[in-house]
């Protein structure tokens, strides 16, 4: 049964993000032949309406003006509501991103319905909408389904596929919405995270260290492993132990409160494994894990291991990586 | 202590037979025969007197400001027994050999030339007269005698002092430490002097047969003699150094009054007030519910005998030599606390008096913080409640209850904990056990084992496996272990499982009583309630708890430590340790099963019962043992300092050349596996750590018990 | 001032995985033995960022509210002995059983009830469902601002600035009041509470309010006014078996471990 989707998109550098291309593609799917539309909101909007399109998308509500930036919830809920109220969707999706997190629920509360956050699963089942969610840390799988109407869902970054290929060339309807209304919070201050060149977001290879380093020193021999990987592909992150103990900075933080990764590679040094860190890369395509403890729940979700002390473990990894090439 | 007096009794004894033996004669000496006005001396004395008096008096008025300690009046026998034992006998003095003899040669030397003075005294001035003839002769051996001994004292002072590299009597040297040496030397030199220029003057000529008996003073007026000097310069000379003497002598006893001399005092009396029961034990706080103050934030709130205890301390360093955390470089040294908490008393206790008699507020008196400006937080922290610098001091203080005390303010009362720790301490409250981040449940080290027995209330014994034992990666095996030499020994017992919480052991060390007591309570019912009276238990630290703390709840079981029960049992055969390992060992003592339960036999039997065994000893073991680090809910800190205390430790063990370090404690082992790596970084040839149990299973069941893990 | 923190007990999050059941036909998690439920972390650190302010403005007060079942009062006196002055406790069978909108909503009317109320600080998120929404909803419901994922959060002259973490750094707000703001991990541990507190928290009163007190259709709240029907839940099968590498020593395995990566093309 055909229904309508709406995507709230999001902008980054001036382009489409990633996972506003992959929620289109989950979009197109979950249609069944119903009418997608996108928001797009920002100086660049007017530029990303085409790459929607190619995404997925049949209709854009854009708006360029630079004033929706940087990202203030008050004027993107109106703007947002404007376009629903338009588009009258059954199902909107929203990144599980800094828009996501914030405009997701006050959509729901302010549209009088719900939202599911966090999704890594989008259906239809039966002809309705089913959100698909972790929960408990990661040990448990919830699966939803809307008892009012639009369902809003935010969707996980890389659990949806895009279109493959994307519509080159699609063309589609532009409808403008107005500029930004007011907003209650100010913005004062941004400052940027000290994270040196790669994002860790984007790093095919991740290596990350935890509270079983002992200790701040450890992570030297993390960051050596990450540079002789190559410093253009992997990056450095931590658990969250290791960063509530102040050994790494909280930008680096891996895990249901931090990062979620999704690398090719993901390689988990002296990490117990813990469910909340779990969450944030067991999307990785392959993980390896180095304990000391065999038993560690981190060895489930790894697909090669070493059971041993890190200090002895990486420097002869380290040499061994770099006798690679 | 009758060794150590046996060879001035043995001399004094044949000098003795050798004054019955000699003539009856008339030997005797006019007493003050060249000295005018000698009833100047009880002008000195007099003075003497008050000046104690007001010294201690002085410092018994701080001592008043603390609160209650209450018990010190029981047990008297066995107080007076450790006043003669630890304080007339200074066992402890005797833990360093050079220290012993050198105080004791100074003090028997003091002892027995203020007796021999009286004797002067009483005879002279007094209706008594029995210097005279026999004893006479034996008066003036005993005399020299002790006068030499005391000579030789304070040439080892000297020594050790001024000439050997030994560093821990300077870490905190004053004035008064030359003072009371160079003092007591002059006193002994003049004395000799004085006694030489008498019998020059009256016995070298005219008694020959006396003078011998000052055998010391007999050989200087022979040397005297040679400088042939008239009897007009003798006589002169001899007034003079007589009163040299005695002032130096009534001086340096008025030292007492100021100086460290005043545990010539305090050390019996502190003594007489030690504790009477297990070491291992810390004090309750009574109704802990209606208090307002839980620890000890300022200096009143020490009992009075914990005050007393602050004027004890002689600095000699002892404590500090000893101590885990000192000796990795970490920021405690209990002399230096001790040293700190006497000063703050004698800096607020004036103000403190004054604002107690005018009724203000005592509260508000001290300008600095004792907890965190007097001693530092760290030095608190760093503590591992090992005991050792309780059990070296020589005059009775117990750091560790102080120690303790201070925590409990900054837990309870400041709530100012080193995050890790309160992370335990969370942990403890809200699940039951200080593992933060386990993924392992109770049951877990039960997997593999058949049929695991729960204890209820037939079974002779609970197996008490506690939390490291079931929480802790490493040390299931050795739970495993225990657990199948118990089945293979026959003997009835069961588990708890799931149903085991916390003993509140790390709670209680890390100063928080209240939650220490909550868990305590609640155990103690759990007990009760499956009718347990014998608790056999893997770990040193609910050992301790549960023996020697628990009653303080009534909480009142027959509790062993595993090594206890396997060494019982390996003893009247019912484990057979037959396959034989060959392996090189040390052994570490942990703390709460060696110095505080006193129990460093049991391992060691164990030990030497497994055929192929080689036990070396560490440099440091039994009472001597080093903490391993973790103790005190170090296991939970970090730790501050140029290094970690198992590394030192790890060192120890690694310097005896052996294959394996065994020992009885999950916090031991866990400290050992993570120091072995840092100390030896090649893994070949690499120490291994075990526990005792690991052994025995491995002798007693064999290699298959081994793989069947 | 006068401050709301929301307050959530949970299955304890450090439950261990082996030790974590759902029952799939009652869609609930089955507690397990011997571990109790706890006070959700991000709450504890929500009350910390009320406290310190209330430590730098006289005459604050902070209400601790939460909605559950009558052990719930645990969570509840945790939180006053950090410092909160009284607690409200949303244990009516009515309220029991709902999704983020029915807590919400009786949350924010809890709230309205109170009157004189300027700040509300939650958890980021509750870290049992993880949803993170009932702080922007109630202060949707309420009509307040709201400031999410916070690192730091200082009050004056009316405002609240807040720090708050983002993907990619931090940004810094300023929200006038009354407003709502969540709070994450990144402010800091919650302070422990000095045992005379706790005493103190054992005397403090924590009163209870009824749908008809906050006038809310009991329709609307707990299970029979939720929103997200739950259809399933379950534990997901774990990941493929583990290839440990081989070799005796960590060099061998190291090398090992490079060698099988690149075979497998993944480095």
């Amino acid at each position: 049964m055909a229904q309508d989707i709406l995507v709230v998109g999001e902008l980054a550098d001036g382009a489409l993000s990633a996972t506003t291309v992959e929620l289109l593609g989950a979009a197109v799917r979950l249609a069944e032949g119903g009418r997608v539309s996108v928001t797009l909101l920002g100086s660049a909007a007017p530029a990303a309406a085409a790459p929607a399109f190619a995404a997925g998308a049949d209709r854009a509500f854009v708006s360029g003006d630079g004033g929706y930036e940087p990202f203030r919830s008050d004027p993107w809920v109106a703007a947002v509501q404007a376009a629903i109220t338009q588009a009258q969707p059954a199902v909107v999706l929203l990144a599980q991103s800094t828009v996501g997190r914030d405009l997701g629920p006050r959509l729901a509360f302010r549209l009088d319905t719900a939202a599911a956050m966090d999704c890594v699963q989008l259906a239809i089942e039966g002809g309705s909408f089913r959100a698909t969610r972790p929960c408990f840390g990661g040990n448990a799988l919830a699966s939803y389904s809307f008892a009012t109407s639009p369902a809003i869902a935010t969707a996980r970054a890389k659990s949806q596929d895009a279109l493959d290929p994307p519509r080159a060339g699609a063309t589609g309807e532009t409808v403008a919405l107005p500029g930004p209304a007011e907003a209650r919070t100010e913005v004062t201050g941004r400052e940027q995270a000290a994270a040196t060149g790669l994002r860790l977001q984007d790093a095919p290879v991740v290596v990350s260290g935890g509270r079983g380093l002992g200790g701040p020193e450890g992570f030297r021999l993390i960051e050596q492993l990450a540079a002789a990987i190559g410093t253009h592909r992997a990056a450095v992150g931590s658990s969250r132990a290791a960063c509530d103990m102040g050994w790494y900075p909280v930008s680096q933080q891996v895990g249901l409160t931090g990062k979620v990764v999704t690398p090719d590679l993901y390689i988990a040094v002296a990490i117990s494994g813990a469910s909340q860190h779990m969450a944030g890369c067991s999307g990785a395509k392959a993980i390896v894990a180095i304990n000391r403890d065999p038993e560690a729940n981190i060895f489930k979700a790894a697909r090669y291991g070493i059971v041993g002390d890190y200090k002895l473990v990486l420097p002869p990894l380290i040499e061994a990586i770099r006798a690679l090439d | 202590m009758g060794a150590w007096w046996a060879p001035a009794l043995a001399l004094s004894g044949i000098a003795l037979a050798g004054a019955l033996e000699a003539e009856r004669s008339d030997a005797h000496r006019q007493v003050f025969f060249n000295v005018q006005q000698p009833w100047a001396v009880y002008l000195f004395l007099g003075a003497l007197v008050g000046l104690l008096v007001y010294g201690i008096g002085r410092h018994a008025s701080l001592w008043a400001l603390g609160r209650p300690a209450p018990g010190l009046a029981s047990e008297i026998p066995h107080r007076l027994l450790n006043a003669l034992r630890l304080g007339l006998a200074q066992d402890k003095v005797r833990r360093d050999r050079y220290a012993g003899i050198m105080h004791w040669c100074l003090f028997s030397s003091i002892v027995v030339l203020t007796a021999v003075t009286a004797q002067v005294a009483l005879d002279d001035d007094t209706a008594l007269d029995f210097l005279h003839g026999r004893y006479y002769l034996f008066f003036s051996f005993y005399g020299d005698l002790f006068g030499l001994v005391g000579l030789v004292g304070v040439g080892m002072a000297l020594y050790r002092r001024y000439f050997d590299s030994y560093r821990r009597i300077r870490w905190d040297e004053r004035l008064e430490d030359h003072l009371i040496i160079a003092g007591l030397g002059l006193i002994l030199v003049s004395g000799f002097v004085v006694e030489a220029l008498r019998i020059e003057v009256t016995e070298l000529a005219q008694h020959p047969a006396w003078a011998p008996w000052s055998f010391v003073s007999f050989a200087l007026a022979k040397v005297l003699h040679l400088f042939a000097l008239s009897e007009g310069q003798l006589l002169g000379t001899h007034t003079l150094v007589w009163w040299g003497h005695v002032v130096l002598a009534f001086g340096w006893l008025g030292l007492i009054a100021f100086t460290r001399l005043d545990h010539i005092f305090f050390a019996p009396v502190n003594a007489f007030l030690l504790r009477t029961d297990a070491p291992g034990r810390l004090a309750a706080i009574e109704q802990i519910e209606q208090r307002e103050v839980f620890g000890v934030g300022q200096i009143q709130d020490f009992t009075w005998k914990q005050l007393f205890e602050l004027d004890a301390c002689v600095r000699c360093g002892r404590c500090t030599a000893v101590c885990p955390a000192n000796l990795a470089g970490q920021p405690l040294s209990p002399m230096q606390l001790i040293q700190d908490l006497k000063a703050h008393l004698a800096r607020v206790g004036p103000a403190l008096q004054r604002a107690g008699h005018e009724g203000g507020d005592v509260r508000s008196v001290s300008p600095v913080a004792m907890v965190g400006e007097v001693v530092a937080d760290e030095a608190l922290w760093a503590c591992r409640t090992c005991g050792a610098c309780v059990q070296e001091c020589p005059v009775m203080i117990e750091h560790v209850p102080t120690i303790v005390d201070m925590r409990r303010y900054l837990v309870m009362d400041e709530a100012r904990i080193p995050v890790p720790a309160r992370q335990a301490l969370e942990h403890m409250e809200s699940r039951g056990h200080p593992w933060r981040g386990t993924t392992l449940q109770r049951t877990s080290w039960m997997e593999g084992l058949g049929e695991v027995p729960i204890f209820d209330g037939s079974q002779q014994y609970l197996y008490w496996v506690g939390c490291a034992g079931s929480l802790v990666e490493r040390n299931l095996p050795i739970t495993r272990s225990v657990f199948r030499l118990l089945r293979a020994s026959g003997a009835s017992f069961g588990v708890l499982g799931q149903e085991e919480t916390c003993s509140g052991d790390p709670a209680r060390r890390l100063g928080n009583e209240y939650l220490y007591q909550v868990l305590a309570r609640q155990l103690i019912e759990t007990f009760q309630s499956k009718r347990v009276q014998r608790v056999i238990t893997n770990c040193p630290h609910c050992f301790n708890t549960f023996k020697n703390e628990y009653p303080q709840f009534d909480g009142r079981f027959e509790v062993l430590h595993h090594t206890e029960f396997l060494a019982r049992a390996v003893q009247d055969g019912t484990l057979k340790p037959q396959h034989r390992l060959d392996e090189s060992l040390t052994y570490h003592d942990s703390c709460y099963l060696g110095r505080m339960n006193g129990q460093y036999d049991a391992p060691r039997q164990i030990i030497e019962f497994i055929p192929g065994l080689h036990l070396t000893e560490m440099r440091r073991s039994r009472s001597n043992g080093l903490c391993c680090g973790a103790g005190g809910g170090n296991m939970w800190l970090e730790e501050a300092g140029e290094r970690r205390v198992n590394h030192v430790r790890t060192e120890e063990a690694v310097a005896t050349g052996a294959g394996a370090v065994i020992s009885n404690c999950p916090f031991c082992i866990q400290m050992f596996e993570d120091g072995i790596p840092a100390v030896q970084p090649e893994q070949a040839g690499r120490m291994r750590a075990f526990d005792v149990a690991e052994l025995l299973e491995r002798a007693v069941l064999g290699p298959a018990g081994e793989s069947a893990r | 001032m006068h401050f709301v923190v929301c307050a959530k007990q949970i299955p304890d999050p450090e439950t261990p995985p082996s030790a974590f059941r759902v029952d799939e036909a009652k869609k609930e998690v089955i507690p397990p033995q011997g571990i109790a439920p706890v006070l959700s972390q991000f709450d504890g650190i929500a009350a910390e960022a009320a406290l310190r302010i209330k430590e730098q403005t006289s005459g604050t007060r902070i209400t601790v509210i939460s909605l559950g079942q009558e052990r719930a009062r645990d969570a509840i006196k945790q939180v006053l002995a950090m410092g909160a002055d009284e607690g409200v406790l949303l244990d009516d069978a009515t309220f029991q059983g709902g999704d983020s909108y029915t807590t919400a909503r009786t949350l924010a009317a809890a709230i309205r009830k109170l009157g004189d109320v300027d700040a509300v600080f939650c958890g980021r998120q509750a870290a049992d469902w993880d949803m993170g929404q009932v702080g922007l909803g109630i202060a949707e419901l309420l009509g307040w601002p709201c400031a999410i994922i916070a690192s730091s959060v200082q009050c004056a002259e009316g405002k609240l600035t807040v720090k708050r973490v983002l993907a990619d750094g931090f940004e810094t707000v300023r929200v006038p009041l009354p407003a709502v703001v969540t709070v994450s991990n990144e402010l800091g541990e919650p302070r422990y509470p000095k045992l005379q507190q706790i005493m103190q928290a054992a005397r403090k009163t924590v009163r209870s309010m009824t749908p008809a007190e906050l006038a809310l259709d009991p329709s609307t709240v707990g299970a029979a006014g939720a929103r997200l029907k739950l259809e399933r839940l379950f534990v997901p099968v774990a990941g493929g078996d583990c290839e440990f590498m081989p070799g005796d020593t960590p060099q061998a395995q190291a090398v090992a471990l490079a060698k099988t990566l690149r075979a497998a093309r993944i480095l």
